[in-house]
């Protein structure tokens, strides 16, 4: 009985490990549309997108077997409430990976102010991201409170960027719709840091119990 | 083994307490029996001998108040008198068995049990001398009844006997369960263990043994593979069919970036959880071997899965990872390099072929002909030059290490190279001087001159007017040392690691003007490398630059 469970458990921990490669892959695919600008690879981030939502309903479903059938307790039951929270804001990681993608058609990087500290952004989210999957897969407490942490850095670019949008708005009023276009992708990047930080909020739940400072 | 003998123990009990109990019961009761037996034979005998002096006395005086029944019967069998019942009635007893023995023998006996079989009844006949009989009859409780009036105290006597049984039973158990729960099965023929254990007990030492030198050999197998994969460069993971990792080296993690993991019996997913990585090993699942290639914190590794398969099911997944960062580099070079060398070969023949076609078709005024031709002239020697280095550079690519050495000296070399170069330096307005002292190296002679003669070409040709070239030879640190300084333009420091790359110019502008295939260093470097030299650049933008030779 208890085998089964295990094989069941493991079995939610590499599907959650799976749907964090893909939400990896989808961010870091739609930075690369927005630096390259490569109309093709959009199309890729949606198809991943699918996939994210597809998983998503597969985990939730598992999930949901998991506490009727096994009706588990203490860290299992821990582990699985948390699987449920983690997967909804991975879900959200995909669409806005997505949405920054569809931006693309429209705008990509190149000759604005903007440019590197968007970049920045890219670059913080996507690590804030996989550090956070990384601190789920390795269960390390310490990881994941440090991207909890990290989540200042990229609210602090994103206040950059759209100071000097403002500026290059006021610079040159011709690229208000390009502006507007990038501020979006900024929020997006800003709104995955913030899934990032859930992510590793319910990992340090899973592991210590804790979340966000209370005992829940 | 416990609950076995702790039963049988009460088996054995039970059976023991109920046997003794019936036989003594039996002998108790047969001796008891007799005794009633002997007694009434002797009571009758009294009362008969009273008899015979006075029948019907006797009768009146006892007979009504007698604790047995006493029966008078007459020789044909009529009751004369009954102390208990009514003479007259009762029916004849000639056929009573103790009348009959009694009439023949003078004594008789018998017994019967009642109807009920709760009471026995014993007769005792004697005859007298008138041939009457006198019959004494004694009622007892049977045996039957005996037992069934003490079911009760029976009973309490079987339980108690049984509890305490049982309780022995455990406690005698227990003592016998002791020393063989005590064996130290590592080591059994040491302590005091049963006679009868002996032998299993050799068996087990015996197998004890065996089984030390199976772990022995394992574990030897074992650490000869560990020796193997842990000090193998490539990534190696062994997994099983649900791609659980059974084995893996510590390449394979360090190349995963997870260099302090213990991840034997984890999912393979938490080292790596890209697309190219799960799929690669899907495939391997589903009993396809696969390839990808990865690219991991800079580097660039390929991916080898390979399905493991028992009787036609993939039981497992061996992974492999190959480090081709250096190659993925050196394809990256090689593909520059025959670029620029179509490049180069094609420059100079574009020119001479479209001078050649000028002339041909008459455009040309004749007194410009000579002019032409020159050019065409200048650009093949160029063409020539430019496939000499490269034939010089691909056989250094090839025979690199087996060209046979001998003493050389560099001063030497030095000195014939700058004599060769002094008309160029000349026509550059530039001064070539030698100094230092005689330094002989194990080397190629002419593959070192050539090394010289390039070193002392570009600094002549990449010097300014009235520009100096001196070259040193002589010892430093105990090494010998070619030293090539100029007072030229010097080399930009972003270029100073890639002027030894082929057909790299630092002054792209100049190349045109001052000739040069943009392989000479590259063939310094070559050399350099056959005779295990080490090339060191000092450069400054504007004021020259020195380039040593040091050989090892």
């Amino acid at each position: 009985m208890r085998s089964r469970f295990d094989e069941q458990l493991e079995q939610l921990n590499i599907e959650l490990i799976k749907i964090g490669g893909l939400c990896e892959e989808a961010i870091s695919t739609a930075v690369k549309a927005l630096v390259s600008g490569k109309v093709s690879l959009i199309g890729n981030v949606i198809a991943i997108d699918r996939d994210i939502d597809h998983k998503e309903r597969e985990i939730e479903a598992l999930c949901l077997k998991l506490l009727l059938q096994q009706q588990p307790v203490a860290s299992d039951l821990r582990a699985i409430s948390a699987a449920m929270k983690m997967v909804s804001d991975m879900e959200r990681i995909g669409d806005q990976a997505a949405d920054i993608a569809e931006i693309t058609k429209f705008a990509t990087l190149g000759g604005n102010g903007s440019d590197v500290h968007i970049e920045d952004m890219a670059k913080a989210t996507i690590k804030m991201v996989t550090d956070s999957i990384d601190s789920f897969v390795n269960k390390d407490l310490a990881l994941a409170r440090a991207v909890v942490e990290s989540d200042d850095i990229v609210d602090d670019l994103f206040c950059k960027v759209k100071n000097e949008l403002i500026e290059l708005i006021g610079r040159d009023r011709t690229k208000g719709e390009y502006c507007l276009d990038l501020l979006m992708i900024a929020k997006y990047f800003e709104r995955i840091g913030d899934h990032a930080t859930n992510i590793a909020e319910w990992v340090e739940f899973s592991i210590t119990g804790v979340h966000k400072g209370e005992k829940l | 083994m416990r609950r076995r003998l702790s039963l049988s123990i009460c088996f054995v009990a039970a059976a023991a307490v109920l046997l003794t109990a019936t036989l003594i019961f039996s002998v108790i009761y047969k001796w008891y029996y007799s005794d009633i037996k002997n007694t009434m034979r002797i009571k009758a005998e009294y009362i008969a001998a009273a008899m015979d002096l006075d029948p019907q006395g006797y009768l009146n005086a006892i007979g009504s108040f007698s604790n047995s029944r006493l029966t008078w019967i007459g020789a044909d069998g009529d009751v004369l008198f009954d102390s208990w019942a009514d003479a007259k009635e009762m029916e004849n007893h000639a056929d009573r068995p103790e009348f009959a023995a009694a009439v023949q023998d003078g004594y008789g006996q018998a017994d019967r049990l009642s109807e009920t079989l709760r009471e026995q009844t014993y007769y005792c006949a004697v005859r007298l001398k008138d041939n009457t009989v006198i019959r004494i009859a004694n009622t007892t409780d049977s045996i039957y009844s005996i037992l069934l009036n003490n079911t009760l105290y029976f009973l309490l006597i079987i339980l108690i006997v049984f509890t305490l049984a049982i309780l022995l039973a455990d406690i005698q158990t227990r003592r016998i369960i002791a020393p063989i729960n005590a064996i130290d099965l590592d080591n059994p023929l040491s302590g005091a263990v049963y006679d009868e254990l002996a032998p299993l007990a050799q068996r087990i030492e015996k197998q004890n043994g065996l089984i030390k030198k199976y772990i022995a050999k394992l574990q030897e197998k074992q650490l000869e593979f560990l020796t193997l994969t842990d000090n193998m460069s490539e990534g190696f993971l062994l997994l099983d069919k649900k791609s659980v990792i059974l084995s893996y080296n510590f390449s394979a993690l360090s190349i995963l970036g997870i260099p302090n993991c213990d991840c034997r019996g984890k999912s393979v997913l938490i080292l790596n959880r890209g697309k190219e990585f799960l799929q690669t090993i899907d495939s391997a699942q589903a009993g396809i071997g696969a390839q990808a290639e990865l690219a991991l914190s800079g580097r660039r590794y390929l991916l080898f899965a390979n399905p493991v398969k028992a009787a036609e099911q993939v039981s497992g997944v061996v992974v492999i990872i190959i480090d081709i960062t250096e190659k993925h580099l050196r394809e990256a070079l090689r593909r520059e390099f025959s670029a620029n060398v179509s490049h180069e070969l094609k420059t100079p023949l574009t020119t001479i072929s479209g001078y050649a076609e000028i002339i041909k078709n008459g455009l040309v005024k004749s007194e410009d002909i000579p002019r032409f031709t020159g050019y065409i002239h200048s650009e093949s020697q160029r063409l020539i030059a430019l496939i000499d280095d490269i034939i010089k550079l691909s056989w250094l690519d090839e025979n690199g290490d087996d060209v046979p050495k001998a003493r050389v000296d560099l001063l030497a070399i030095a000195k014939r190279v700058c004599e060769s170069l002094a008309d160029k330096a000349q026509k550059h307005h530039v001064t070539v001087s030698v100094s230092g002292e005689k330094t002989t190296v194990d080397g190629v002679a002419h593959i070192l001159e050539e090394m010289v003669c390039n070193l002392c070409d570009n600094a002549v040709k990449y010097n300014v007017e009235n520009g100096t070239v001196d070259v040193w030879v002589g010892h430093q640190n105990g090494s010998a040392v070619v030293r090539v300084a100029d007072s030229g333009i010097g080399i930009p420091p972003q270029d100073k690691e890639r002027i030894f790359e082929r057909f790299y110019r630092a002054d792209k502008s100049r190349s045109k003007e001052t000739g040069g295939t943009g392989l000479g260093l590259s063939i310094v470097r070559h050399g350099a490398l056959l005779h295990n030299a080490r090339l060191e650049v000092e450069s400054e933008v504007g004021k020259g630059t020195a380039i040593a030779v040091i050989f090892g």
